[in-house]
Order: C-alpha cells, then structure tokens, then sequence
C-alpha cells in the first residue's frame, strides 16, 4: 500500500496525460477519485491511477517508474475508467495496464510491462527475457485471436503470410476492433508472479491449436508460453490467459 | 527491427538489430526480396544486435527458407544472443538452419 507521506488522502489519486482537464474532473467526480496536490508532483507523479489519451511509450513508463501501479488508455469519448482497472488501484504487489487493441499491438507492451515488473522487484533480470517473451505471445493471442478475431494464424506459404498481415492491418483500421480493450494484470508475492491478460473478443479455443510441424510457419505462441512459464492456463472461453512464473 | 544487406564473398549478409516481431512482417519482406534476387550461395543472418524474437519472427525465417531453397541457396543464423538463441533452439532451428554461434 502506498505510504501516507505521499497520500495524505485515503482516495486514489488521478493523473491524466494528454486528457482535458474537464474530462479529469468528470472522472474524478464519478469514481470518488482525488486530484494531485498543488504544488506537488507534477503530470504522472505521485499517482495511484494514470489514464492517458492516446497511450505513449515513454508516458506509460513515466508513470509506472513514478510510482503508477495502474495505467489506463481511455479511448476517444471515453468517460469512465473500466472496472478491472478501479480494481486493481492500490493494490499491493500488483500492476494493471489496460490498452486499446491498437496500442496493444503498436507499442513494444510486453517490454514496458516487464521493465516495470523488474523496477518493482516482481522479476529479477535474469529472468526478464522469459516473461516478456511469455507475456509478448499472450497479447499477440489476445490481439489477433482475441480482439481482432483472426481465428487462425497464417498458413504455409510467403503469399499466405502477407495475407494474413494486411488483415491485420486492415481489422486494426477498424475503429470498432482496435478500440476493444486488452489488460494485463499482474499480481506477485515472494517467489511467484501471475500474469493475466484479457481480451474483449469472442472467444477462441486454445484446445484446437495443435504443435505443428518443426517447419510450421505459425502456432509455436503457445508452446514458447509453456516453455517460458511454469503454468500457462485459459479461462473465460479464451478471453483470458494466465501465466504463473515460479522463481 | 532494422536491417542492413551487404554483399559477402559468396553470397550476402543480412544484419538485424533490435526486436523483431509481427509488426516488422512488411521490413522483413525487403529482406525477403533481397535473397529472392540471389542465385545460390549463403545468405548469412548476423543476429548478433537481435535482441528479441517471437513466434512470429520465427514464421519470418521459414519464410526466408521457402525463398532459398529452391535457389539452392543455404541460410546460416550467425551470432545470436542467448535470449534469441534459446528460441530459435525451443523451435529446432538447428534442424531447418545451418546455426552458427
């Protein structure tokens, strides 16, 4: 829990980049949210909750270097801060970022959010690379599978790739797709971190994919999962996959 | 990712530097025409500024090796961090590539 020094106030406190401040207020006012201090830190510091308007990488890491334990993207006439996100406010050893599916895809998410988990003493160093590699496969699911509802990956061959990439890019120029929300969720005590991340779409079915050939073009996310962390595990029809690292 | 091509004694040595996932496919498919253009030799990869691939970067380089085959021409992955070489030894690459520390 954050120490009372920098939070004289029992509500979390909200910082906004690149949000008006009308909007800050309304989303003060609807979630029982405090402001920063005048004359206190400035822009992210000191915040419980940082919601941003267009996510950046630099801004999101300014936040969770700063003390931010909960990053939020809210999305064009986004009102409101998702439940998930409330949630996870304050909590202690935990992280939450919640992205568009756009960022999600656009920006380097696994490796800010192992940066962080690192900065926060929920990973050591050496064992960085595994949980971004693992984290960096379950948002590509949640991504292309999930969000954008690719059901399978592409097939075999140069021209089936290429096809399989403009359709990515083509469902990502979809406002209603690359708007869907994807949050990841990490929670930690001595020796174990769980991470979790969640996707808007409907559904898919980890059952089905199968380990394909050595010379297979797609479908190796799932193994490199089972191989960076000790469990690896699919709930909600397939909207969330679970991570669990044993240290 | 980024990438770099420079003739080689042979054939050509193609070096990529920093993270390379789905979103560099189309950077990759420049690397892609580049062995489309050679008649045989070796195409040499120098992972050596590589510092992260995922499933999909995986999916790039047997793409890479469709292209090659058939020109008789032999990729070699040269170079690799650890990270990256623990990867590209979870999927076999040893098996599908010439891999060279």
């Amino acid at each position: 829990m954050s120490g009372p020094a920098l939070h004289p106030t029992d509500r979390p406190r909200l910082a906004g980049i690149e949000l008006p401040e009308p909007l800050l207020a309304r989303l003060r006012d609807r979630h029982g949210l405090a402001e920063l201090p005048a004359g206190g830190p400035s822009g992210a510091g000191a915040a419980d909750l940082v919601a941003v308007g267009v996510a950046d990488a630099d801004a999101i890491r300014r936040a969770f270097r700063q003390g931010a334990r909960t990053v939020v993207e809210l999305c064009t006439g986004d009102d409101h801060i998702p439940d998930g996100a409330l949630r996870s406010v304050r909590r202690p050893s935990g992280l939450h970022l919640c992205l568009t599916t756009a960022s999600a895809f656009s920006l380097d998410t696994s490796a800010i959010v192992s940066e962080a988990l690192c900065d926060a003493g929920a990973v050591e160093s050496p064992r960085r690379h595994e949980v971004e590699l693992a984290l960096h496969e379950a948002l590509t699911n949640a991504v292309v599978h999930g969000n954008l509802g690719i059901p399978k990956g592409p097939a075999d061959t140069a021209r089936a790739f290429n096809a399989f990439y403009a359709e990515v890019r083509r469902r990502l120029a979809d406002p209603a797709r690359a708007y869907l929300r994807v949050a990841i969720d990490a929670a930690w005590e001595p020796g174990i971190l769980d991470l979790s991340v969640t996707d808007e779409g409907e559904g898919y079915d980890f059952s089905a994919v199968e380990a394909g050939r050595v010379d297979a073009k797609s479908g190796r996310g799932l193994q490199i999962m089972r191989e960076m962390a000790q469990s690896v595990s699919v709930t909600e029809d397939g909207r969330r996959l679970s991570l669990r690292f044993v240290r | 990712m980024d990438y770099s091509v420079r003739p080689l004694e042979g054939g050509l040595e193609i070096r990529l530097t920093g993270r390379m996932t789905l979103v560099d496919h189309d950077r990759f498919r420049a690397v892609v025409d580049s062995i489309e253009k050679m008649d045989g030799g070796r195409c040499v990869f120098d992972l050596s500024g590589l510092e992260f691939i995922d499933s999909s970067g995986l999916g790039m380089f047997l793409i890479a090796r469709d292209v090659a085959q058939p020109k008789n021409i032999d990729i070699v992955l040269r170079h690799a961090q650890e990270a990256v070489r623990r990867i590209l030894n979870i999927a076999k690459f040893d098996t599908l590539f010439t891999v060279e520390a």
